[in-house]
């Protein structure tokens, strides 16, 4: 596959990580210790996850800023449910439930974006903040902890993939990650070998054109936000039950971590581009970066710079990849053209 | 008389491309000089050239303006020398007023405070030469194009105007207010103001014209004095379009059968302005195994109307009705259209037509993804064999077939958009400037594909602003203009100068 050889967008991420992952494992061998390394992907996964619902808004040529809220407007309702009624009663029926709210959400996201055509990025904030605001002005804002969490989650939160004893202590590969893997593995089927998949593609790539060989545009938006809302959902429930506690104030700027992941994997800001194997390269390297800045003590402030610093450089880089492959003004004969 | 404008051996290059040659015009002080050709011919390129849209260095040749040689770099250098060029899409922002526009660049006033009161009277002043009876406070999205045609003319005024271009003035305008606009300049002519006139309605230009300039494929053909010899409309009909047709296009023997498609009775209106018809009432036919052309000028309706025939993509209020072999068909959308058997090969390639960022692989299969995937899922063999399959039949030069289709020249390009065209299995294809952009080699190639096409007994219908493209490839071609069919000739019958002269009479037939 071309897409995938030495000069795509993800083998230039896959080269950045190596090289990173190097760097640090010299710095400080523990870096290497699979207890280290299972931690890195279990704290990778709840953004992991969510990055693929953007992922796909992303190709098909929106933007979605309210997953965050969504995120934690699924994961407090469903917590809060099982917590004060004991219902739905089991952690499949409350992935289900977290889920579906996010669906719903993710759809009125569709509804303004295809339907009033107003511009995502204005839609997403509007949403994100509405859902919010309900959510803490509503439903509550204690936050539900350890003791009165539904032990459903935390039975859940506790199960590992893998484990054995080492010599400090025992090492865990958290079932979260599988949660991701198994979002992941479907996002890219859908994506790389399916009709709609492909539909998404070319309604960021050109919408004009996407509605001209007959694509269903809002089937396909409904699609994307739709999407984007159940994974973020399921993100959210997925932090509660490895947290042990639900905060409808969580997810809070989570948006700006999530959206340099996805777009330093090589997902365009203008649609069209990204894959799943480069925004899951985006996402662990975003954690990499952000646990190095914390093992060598740089205040979150300044975090909060590198990542932003992240979102733009990745974002520019793409863009120059990109810059010819679009129509540009044209530098030939307007007259022949536009008529003289 | 003196000249005010001398245009000398101007050549003007893009690229490869050679818009103008050696074009010479003059001006003299107090006439109104129409400027007429073909689309394409360079008149626009021209006016660019004059108004330093084009700055100095960017052409050959020499300018000589009220006695002076002049270099000019920009629009200003221009406008302060009272050369003021009104383009057909004017340039008024709708939301502000009259008085507003007006003196939107350089407002009268004192440190960048705007003196109200100045603006309202001069407005006032300059509305009444032109003949505009509207308060300046009225925003220009309130009066209509007629009107804010008269606000640019004021506009110009406020300028200190010298020399004023008008690009296809009359244009969007209706029968008085053309002529309300033409008398006004010969009112400024009277004033020693000079105009330059482009137009495509030669009735118009020979009513004001003090002499008439004939551009043809970016030469000056001559400059008729309308005051010395009497002007036939024919004559400059024949100056427009005399050229040769030369063997450029493959010889193609037609067997034409039953008819494929047809429209009744097709109205289309403006999307943004309700009630402007943009196609009105139009029949038309095409057989299996024929290719029909479309002629007409920009503007005419030929792309609105095809689009709004597939699947609605243009218009709103379409009215009419479609028939495929003689059975009604609902054409309301583009998959019911697609599904219909019809395909709409668009003029913007690269807007429209093709995904760039894409390879040439999953642009082919674009408008029939079902015919190589089954319940949804693709089939990437599948799929590769038959963008391979097309590569090699349409000859599209590439390194593979995942190759962007962004980095392909426009002769490729454009066999990429049919192949796609042609994997949705249609009966009838509409292309729009099937050839516009890409080098004489690649046309010729897609001449033969167009051919094959009709040979398989294809219905298709070729929209095309090159007179000599409709004449060499078309056993039939239509002339539309205003929205409506004018004439219509076989292919025996046809030739440049009937078919340019039912545009300029709007339909009166030879």
């Amino acid at each position: 596959m071309k897409r995938l050889g030495l000069r795509s967008p993800e083998a230039g991420v896959a080269a950045v990580l190596v090289v990173a992952a190097l760097a640090i494992g010299t710095a400080n061998p523990a870096f290497w210790g699979w207890g280290n390394l299972f931690g890195l992907l279990r704290s990778a996964s709840v953004s992991g996850t969510m990055a693929l619902g953007v992922l796909v808004v992303l190709i098909a040529g929106g933007i979605d800023v309210s997953f965050p809220a969504f995120a934690a407007a699924a994961m407090y309702l469903s917590v809060r449910a099982a917590a004060d009624w004991g219902w739905p009663g089991n952690i499949g029926f409350m992935f289900l439930l977290a889920a579906g709210i996010g669906l719903l959400l993710g759809l009125a996201n569709a509804l303004f974006v295809h339907g009033v055509r107003l511009v995502p990025l204005i839609v997403t904030l509007g949403t994100g903040a509405v859902v919010r605001g309900f959510l803490l002005g509503v439903v509550g804002t204690s936050v539900v902890n350890v003791g009165r969490m539904p032990p459903e989650t935390v039975a859940f939160g506790r199960l590992s993939l893998l484990q054995w004893d080492a010599g400090e202590g025992r090492v865990q590969l958290s079932v979260a990650v599988l949660v991701w893997a198994a979002a992941a593995a479907l996002v890219h089927l859908l994506l790389r070998f399916t009709v709609p998949g492909r539909g998404l593609y070319a309604l960021g790539g050109d919408a004009e054109a996407a509605k001209r060989v007959g694509f269903d545009v809002r089937g396909l938006t409904v699609l994307a936000y739709g999407l984007a809302g159940a994974l973020a959902g399921v993100a959210g429930l997925l932090h509660a039950c490895l947290a042990w506690q639900a905060s409808p104030r969580e997810f809070i700027g989570l948006e700006l971590d999530v959206l340099a992941a996805v777009v330093l994997g090589g997902a365009s800001i203008f649609g069209g581009r990204g894959s799943v194997p480069g925004t899951v390269l985006g996402v662990l390297l975003l954690v990499l970066v952000n646990n190095s800045l914390i093992l060598l003590g740089v205040p979150t402030t300044w975090q909060r710079v590198v990542v932003g610093a992240i979102l733009v450089g990745a974002a520019a880089a793409t863009a120059l990849r990109e810059r010819g492959l679009r129509p540009a003004p044209s530098i030939t004969a307007p007259s022949m053209t536009t008529g003289a | 008389m003196a000249d005010i404008l001398d245009m000398r051996d101007i050549t003007k290059r893009f690229g490869p491309v050679t818009a103008l040659r050696d074009v010479t015009l003059t001006v003299r002080a107090g006439e109104i000089h129409a400027l007429v050709g073909e689309n394409g011919a360079g008149k626009s390129t021209l006016m660019k050239v004059l108004s330093g849209v084009y700055p100095a260095g960017s052409y050959e040749g020499s300018i000589t303006y009220d006695g002076q040689v002049r270099h000019f770099r920009s629009i200003n250098d221009t406008e302060a020398l009272g050369i003021i060029i009104i383009h057909q899409e004017l340039a008024l922002i709708p939301l502000l007023s009259i008085a507003e526009n007006i003196f939107l660049a350089n407002p009268p006033g004192r440190f960048g405070v705007i003196n109200r009161d100045a603006v309202h009277a001069r407005t006032v002043a300059l509305l009444a030469k032109v003949g505009l009876r509207e308060s300046p406070g009225t925003p220009v999205t309130d009066i209509g194009v007629g009107k804010q045609q008269l606000v640019e003319i004021a506009k110009a005024l406020s300028k200190q105007v010298r020399l004023l271009i008008l690009d296809e003035p009359t244009a969007s305008l209706n029968e008085r207010d053309s002529a309300a606009l033409l008398d006004l300049l010969v009112e400024f002519r009277a004033g020693g103001i000079s105009s330059i006139l482009i137009s495509h309605k030669l009735n118009e230009v020979t009513r004001v014209a003090d002499r008439i300039t004939v551009l043809r494929d970016g030469r000056t053909v001559e400059t008729v004095d309308c005051r010395i010899q009497a002007v036939e409309e024919d004559l400059i009909i024949r100056r427009m379009v005399d050229r040769d047709l030369d063997s450029r296009f493959p010889d193609h023997a037609p067997q034409i059968g039953e008819e494929v498609f047809r429209v009744e009775d097709w109205s289309v209106d403006h999307p943004h302005h309700p009630g402007r018809q943009v196609v009105r009432g139009v029949g038309f036919h095409v057989r299996r195994g024929e290719i029909v052309g479309i002629a007409g000028l920009m503007g005419a309706g030929r792309t609105e109307f095809a689009m709004s025939v597939f699947g609605r993509s243009y218009g709103r209020d379409i009215r009419g009705r479609a028939f495929m072999d003689g059975k009604p068909v609902d054409l309301s959308t583009v998959p019911q259209a697609i599904a219909a058997g019809l395909a709409y090969v668009t003029e913007d390639r690269k807007h429209l037509g093709l995904i760039l960022g894409e390879d040439i692989r999953k642009n082919v299969t674009l408008a029939n993804l079902g015919g190589v995937s089954r319940s949804t899922v693709i089939d990437d063999m599948r799929e590769l064999a038959v963008a391979d399959d097309y590569r090699g039949r349409m000859r599209i030069r590439c390194s593979s077939v995942y190759q962007e289709s962004g980095n392909l020249s426009g002769g490729n390009q454009q066999k990429v958009v049919l192949s796609k065209w042609l994997f949705s299995g249609p009966e009838v294809l509409i292309l729009d400037e099937p050839t516009r952009g890409i080098d004489v080699g690649a046309k010729y190639e897609i001449y033969q594909i167009i051919n094959t096409l009709a040979d398989r007994g294809k219905g298709v219908i070729v929209i095309s602003s090159e007179m000599p493209e409709l004449l060499g490839l078309c056993d039939r071609i239509c002339v539309m203009n205003e929205g409506a069919f004018v004439g219509e000739f076989s292919r025996a019958e046809a030739s440049q100068e009937k078919i340019m002269r039912s545009i300029m009479r709007k339909g009166e037939q030879p």
